[in-house]
């Protein structure tokens, strides 16, 4: 044999090999399945280390919650039938729901929902706080309980509705094998030998599931796909059938056809921690606090910075809350020669304030807020930290402000993590006298949480704790398989709200 | 011989025990509150303190040192504050996946750039011309660059390969063999034409000696003078340039590895650093240490083979 015919033989064999990886395109199976790519990992399986947010959907296929949101937002029975809250709203009566079983054969009783819930406000992880008002549990019967508080939580539902909220099998609570994998009441069972930590989750339909209607697929798959351009890709090529991408991969997202489903919960903001100008003096005159939102266009801002997607905001309650007012969205438009009189009148021409760098996460942000606080005379010194600590380094007190992304949640979700003296980012307690009342006016009248809390934003407003910018529109999209209804206050859509396309 | 690996053996370990002490103080002089790192922002006061009891962070630094040496000197490096699996499982998981990639890489640009550096010295001409240009395009473009256009090509308008994620060999082979293609591509050519340039200038050197002219002179053809003498002689540069790219790919594998979702030690490693994951860096940092201790030992052996004159020195 010549050299040019072993040449070839030598080619073909590898050729063939390239020809045979020809993929076909992956065909859904006759049942329909589901498949989201996930911007995170979960950490552990046990329900107590769950937190809100993005990981979310992945307790719920093998975990239910206590109550559940409706796509509206709505408290709605799920493993809890019927409730009721006595006079003094510090005990809530349960009635939970008959002939649930885990799929270890565990029975949901009241047993495993006291030992539930306390092993989510005891397991010491990221949302424990939320049920720290629970101080005990009382079992009134096979499937009645009440709940007792030691102050008015008029959010607990919600937070049992979420990540706060997951049951798992009474027997595994706080052991390796419940954080190794979930075994819940949940619509799917995890599938512990097709899964692999870190990379992809996968779970069946659980045939024994108590609520039918909500389990649309014969299998939920979660693929790990931390990189954003990994996230478009999947789906692009249709790995996926849902994820979240950002305003920057959208328009590629929408030019392959693939359907957005647009959901606010986040609001980018300043936080003025030092409203008692501990740190630096400038900041406890509200009239400083007034000229920093003056100086902002806030507009212009959301062009530059989010492709123009979102809402330009000036409360830091969001429109689902309940205390949002239209009319606090024009209490200070974009007016530099007013910023710099307010700056004057307070003694201030001009100014330094330093302030945790951002460039790592958002140097276009960090860029605009340089320049359109220059422009009136406030100096701002971006000081460079450890992109890992940025958020203990805020939580420390050594800034006076910083910049930041907050969820806009119900009221008393956003009262505890704004407002309160010991709110989770009122991080030097400022305390303001209106805002103390309206607290205890909820307490008193949880049922006039909204007339209450929006005063509470008109008072943060006016006050201008904050620097709100604009509101961050989440872009969740889908492929042409699946459809999904967002619902408020979500980072990501719950995996009930999936339903398959026809 | 075994002198020699006697005094390489403790060298490397004199390396890993400075470079592991460094780490494991740097990390905690530049971390804040580790417990809300874990715990998020949420975290109480109360809980804060309960995270920093369960992990000891309540103790000196030293204390917490002489303890995380103790342990690691009979294989415990602990477990993940993030994961809570132990992270010698964990690395175990990631490290196949790492080094399926690597070493598959290597191998091809190996031989690719022998054949492609050797063609270039002998033939010159166009073939010469390409490996330089190809050599100096290769530092141009990066690695991450070339895996977009082949996932953009192949998997996205095409759906010839998976755009994203692992396969493990055992659950499908043909599928492992699917899901690995694109960002092994990605690594080899981004090295090989590097290679193949260094490679080429070492073939160059060698056949203007005089003993290349001299086994001309004997009658030996060009293949075997080029095939039995001057690829051995030349061995020496490829061998450490190689080394230096396998090194090298250890870490660049970061990205390839975040772009195609592949659960190896490069996204392993950003996480635990973005996490704070003490124990998880620490292991990281361990077992990436031994990894190149090991690489140049065998590249310090097969220099030896090739070149009886190394063994000498």
């Amino acid at each position: 044999m010549n050299s040019k015919r072993k040449l070839g033989a030598l080619l073909s064999a590898p050729l063939a090999l390239v020809f045979s990886l020809v993929g076909v395109s992956s065909s859904h199976a006759a049942a329909p399945t589901l498949t989201i790519g996930s911007m995170t990992d979960i950490k552990s399986w046990d329900p107590s280390q769950a937190h809100l947010g993005h990981m979310v959907p992945m307790y719920q296929a093998a975990y239910d919650t206590f109550f559940l949101r409706d796509s509206s937002g709505n408290i709605q029975p799920d493993l809890v039938k019927s409730w009721r809250w006595d006079a003094t709203n510090l005990n809530l009566q349960m009635q939970l729901q008959s002939g649930v079983k885990f799929t270890d054969g565990e029975s949901w009783d009241s047993a495993a929902a006291v030992a539930n819930l306390d092993n989510n406000r005891k397991g010491n992880g990221p949302d424990a706080a939320q049920l720290s008002a629970i101080t005990s549990e009382t079992i009134d019967g096979p499937l009645a309980l009440t709940v007792h508080l030691q102050s008015v939580n008029p959010a607990l539902l919600t937070y049992l509705a979420g990540s706060s909220g997951f049951v798992g099998a009474p027997k595994l609570l706080g052991t390796p094998a419940l954080a190794a994998a979930p075994v819940g009441t949940g619509a799917y069972i995890y599938n512990a030998a097709a899964s692999s930590k870190g990379s992809k989750y996968v779970f069946t339909a659980n045939p024994n599931y108590w609520n039918k209607s909500e389990q649309k697929f014969s299998s939920v798959t979660f693929l790990v796909l931390l990189d954003i351009t990994a996230r478009l890709n999947a789906l692009v090529s249709g790995q996926v059938d849902a994820t979240l991408l950002s305003v920057q991969t959208a328009p590629a997202a929408k030019a392959a056809g693939l359907t957005l489903h647009e959901n606010f919960t986040d609001v980018s903001n300043i936080q003025l921690f030092d409203r008692a100008g501990a740190k630096i003096k400038a900041l406890g005159d509200v009239r400083v606090r007034q000229a920093m939102n003056y100086a902002i266009d806030r507009a212009a801002l959301l062009k530059a910075d989010q492709n123009g997607i979102g809402a330009a905001t000036e409360q830091m309650f969001g429109p689902n809350s309940g205390a949002y007012l239209a009319s606090l969205d024009s209490a200070y438009p974009y007016d530099p020669a007013k910023a710099k009189a307010l700056l004057a009148a307070a003694g201030y021409p001009k100014l330094t304030i330093p302030m945790p760098d951002i460039s790592f996460n958002d140097p276009t942000l960090q860029a605009f807020l340089t320049q359109y606080y220059a422009a009136v005379g406030i100096t701002i010194q971006w000081v460079s930290g450890s992109p890992a600590n940025y958020v203990s380094d805020q939580k420390s007190g050594k800034d006076a402000a910083s910049w930041f992304q907050l969820f806009q949640g119900s009221p008393w979700e956003e009262i505890q993590l704004i407002a309160a003296p010991n709110a989770t980012w009122n991080v030097f307690g400022s305390t303001d006298p209106k805002i103390a009342r309206y607290i205890t006016q909820i307490q008193d009248n949880p049922k006039q949480i909204n007339t209450y809390a929006t005063q509470i934003n008109q008072e943060l407003v006016s006050q201008a704790w904050y620097v709100p910018l604009f509101r961050l529109s989440q872009q969740f999209f889908t492929g042409s398989h699946v459809t999904v209804v967002p619902e408020p206050a979500q980072a990501v859509p719950s995996l009930f709200n999936y339903s398959p396309v026809a | 011989m075994l002198r020699f690996l006697a005094k390489r053996l403790v060298s490397g370990l004199s390396l890993l025990f400075v470079i592991s002490t460094a780490t494991y103080f740097l990390i905690y002089s530049s971390s804040s509150n580790i417990a809300i790192n874990i715990l998020g922002e949420g975290a109480t006061p109360d809980q804060i303190k309960l995270k920093d009891a369960q992990l000891g962070l309540n103790q000196p630094l030293t204390t917490r040192y002489l303890h995380w040496l103790q342990h690691a000197l009979t294989g415990n490096f602990g477990i993940s504050w993030i994961n809570n699996d132990s992270v010698v499982s964990e690395i175990a998981r990631r490290l196949p996946v790492t080094l399926t990639l690597v070493l598959i890489a290597i191998a091809l640009a190996a031989l690719f750039a022998t054949i492609l550096g050797t063609l270039a010295a002998v033939r010159g001409g166009w073939i010469d011309k390409c490996v330089q240009i190809g050599g100096v395009l290769g530092f141009a473009i990066p690695g991450f660059l070339l895996a977009i256009l082949l996932i953009e090509f192949l998997a996205i308008k095409h759906h010839i390969f998976p755009a994203t994620g692992w396969v493990k060999f055992g659950d499908s082979p043909y599928n492992w063999l699917r899901s690995i293609t694109l960002p092994i591509v990605s690594l080899v050519l981004a090295t090989v034409t590097s290679a193949a340039q260094q490679i080429r200038s070492a073939v160059k050197t060698v056949l203007e000696r005089d003993f290349v002219r001299t086994l001309t002179s004997r009658g030996l053809s060009r293949r075997e003078i080029i095939l039995r003498h001057v690829l051995r002689s030349a061995a020496p540069t490829g061998l450490t340039v190689l080394s230096l790219q396998f090194i090298g790919m250890l870490g660049g594998t970061v990205i390839i590895e975040h772009i195609f979702a592949l659960p190896g030690m490069g996204d392993l490693a950003v996480n635990a650093t973005t996490s704070s994951d003490t124990p998880l860096i620490m292991g990281i940092v361990v077992f990436t240490v031994i990894i190149v201790i090991i690489v140049n030992l065998v590249v310090d052996l097969l220099n030896g083979w090739l070149n009886p004159k190394v063994r000498v020195q």
